[in-house]
């Protein structure tokens, strides 16, 4: 039998599968190194570096949902000069895409990181991480148009690294965020980070995060992002890459067919370190068993159905 | 320093037993060659025994026993939500998924003299591998088991083969200031090189508190809200104290799960 191809091209940026890690659910990689072949994926994301060392937020940090987990780690990172000497190099050694996420304060944060990383040589694109929920004062810049332009347009003018705009579901109209992030710049969008939620102790009647609020993420989340998929990705020309809940393959090629380009696997990297190589084995198996040769054409597949009334 | 464990592995291990063991307490014990052979006491598995997504995370466990020799371990646990139920639901020869062994193993002294073991509730769990390393070593351990009620003493006539003493305090018997009373007895009269304590702050305060008073070095199994065990999703973290001042941020499942009292900050 033909081996299917799972190449995918997300612009310029081509990948040889359309598999990686969710942002701040894989290190940068050195953890899972032990479990299954890293060169495996399509690329590789690290958990976003901010400019400054930082420590994170005060515990509780995660707490179990029902299909799901609520987490508010607040992006403790190890600063941007020890991600250059020590993450950056080995996420560079693999072979596959090297994503790096970065996130800030502000928008000139972003672009100092963006300069940084464009002069490092070795990354294929950047990921901005614009949506982290759980910042000590809780700004999340895609859930305000003004401030998520802002960053955007910084970072815009400091690279020509390609730019993925990471998306918050926590807004009314996604579409427009997404519309937004074009306009601005983006070459990509990642779609999403987690839903803001908060979880009670009922023995202590307290909240049980230590922030109070946290972002749920898991199987939890996956119909919502699945349809918030769905409308951008008919909206925007852009690519886009699916993030929430997604866990093995047929989760992934669901994603596809909804008009995803890509599919990040987050928070079952927790639970299974192998989720990563099962979802790319997962999506081949499904080529093999049903698909056409090229996993290109099956991205949107479910629009055309949809408009054919099935 | 230390951050990884590079013998850590998952694999599908099957149970061999499952015995309760008090009241809402249980003792599981699996096969599971692999990860049994690189264990060390201190270390701790992630274990699920469902292929659902509800519960979603794994579920930690410290190693209660290691049985080299026929490759599987033991761990000690009380039903407290709905991974521990489904867990305690298993049946000898069910699969069990097994990430481990994970986190730091204990830094004994090369000769230990004597050890104090003080485990409350379920906490008693790991000082059967910490007694049992102990004597291979040539030193002697005494253990101080305390508990709500008489009936939530766990296991502790399996654990006077490994001790040279053991003693129980309870609660309705005024255990907290009798279990005091003994600690500082038996730090007077023995020369203990390390106490281990597990399942109480209380305690832990306590051992952290004689420890600067005495000679000896203290030592927590710390209990945070964990969702990955290896060091990616951030979750676990405890205070210690930083060089110079304040404190910083450790992952339980890289640095821990236990930690020297002299390091890290009961709250």
């Amino acid at each position: 039998m033909n081996e299917p191809d799972l190449s995918v091209s997300l612009g310029r940026l081509r990948l040889k599968n359309p598999v990686m890690p969710a942002s701040g659910t894989f290190n940068f990689g050195k953890e899972y190194a032990e479990y299954f072949d890293l060169n495996q994926m399509g690329a590789v994301v690290n958990k976003s570096v901010m400019l400054q060392p930082r420590q994170g937020n005060a515990p509780p940090r995660i707490v179990e949902t029902p299909c799901g987990m609520l987490s508010s780690i607040g992006l403790p990172s190890q600063g941007i000069e020890e991600f250059l000497t020590v993450q950056l190099p080995f996420m560079r050694a693999l072979e596959c895409a090297a994503i790096v996420s970065v996130s800030g304060t502000s928008a000139e944060e972003f672009g100092e990181l963006v300069s940084v990383l464009d002069r490092a040589g070795g990354v294929d694109a950047l990921e901005l991480n614009l949506s982290c929920p759980n910042f000590v004062d809780k700004v999340i810049f895609a859930t305000d148009c003004g401030l998520m332009a802002e960053v955007l347009q910084e970072c815009r003018r400091r690279t020509s690294l390609p730019l993925i705009a990471k998306l918050s579901p926590n807004v009314t109209d996604i579409v427009q965020m997404a519309r937004l992030a074009e306009k601005h710049g983006a070459d990509m969008l990642c779609a999403v980070n987690t839903f803001t939620g908060m979880a009670i102790d009922v023995r202590t009647r307290r909240p049980v995060l230590g922030t109070v609020t946290g972002g749920l993420s898991g199987p939890a989340i996956k119909p919502i992002v699945l349809r918030m998929v769905w409308q951008i990705t008919q909206a925007v020309g852009l690519p886009v890459i699916a993030c929430g809940g997604i866990s093995n393959g047929t989760d992934a090629v669901e994603f596809l067919l909804a008009g995803a380009a890509a599919v990040q696997v987050g928070t079952a990297n927790f639970i299974n370190p192998l989720a990563i190589p099962e979802t790319i084995a997962g999506i081949r198996q499904y080529m093999l068993d049903s698909g056409p040769h090229s996993v290109t054409e099956i991205i949107g597949a479910a629009w055309r159905r949809s408009a054919a009334g099935r | 320093m230390f951050l990884h464990c590079f013998w850590a592995m998952l694999i599908t291990g099957t149970i061999l037993d499952l015995r309760p063991a008090g009241p809402e307490y249980f003792v599981l014990r699996a096969h599971a060659p692999q990860v049994v052979q690189h264990a060390a006491p201190g270390q701790f598995v992630m274990l699920q025994g469902w292929g659902e997504q509800d519960p979603l995370l794994r579920r930690p466990f410290d190693f209660h026993r290691l049985d080299r020799e026929a490759g599987a371990f033991e761990v000690l646990f009380k039903v407290k939500g709905h991974g521990t139920a489904m867990i305690s639901r298993l049946r000898p020869g069910d699969p069990l998924s097994v990430l481990g062994p994970l986190g730091r193993p204990i830094p004994f002294h090369e000769a230990p003299k004597a050890v104090g073991l003080i485990g409350r509730g379920s906490g008693v769990s790991p000082m059967f591998t910490i007694a049992e390393e102990v004597r291979r070593r040539g030193g002697r351990s005494y253990a101080l088991v305390s508990a709500r009620s008489p009936d939530r003493l766990l296991c502790v006539d399996e654990l006077r083969p490994f001790c040279q003493a053991v003693w129980t305090f309870t609660d309705d018997a005024g255990g907290g200031a009798a279990l005091r009373q003994a600690l500082e007895t038996l730090v007077r009269d023995e020369a203990l090189d390390a106490v281990f304590t597990c399942g109480s702050n209380r305690l832990a305060s306590l051992v952290a508190q004689l420890g600067q008073e005495g000679h000896f070095a203290g030592y927590a199994f710390m209990d945070a809200p964990m969702a990955c065990g290896v060091g990616t999703c951030k979750g676990c973290v405890c205070r210690v104290r930083r060089d110079g001042a304040g404190y910083r941020y450790a992952l339980a499942c890289l640095e821990g799960p236990v930690f020297p009292l002299s390091e890290v900050l009961i709250e």
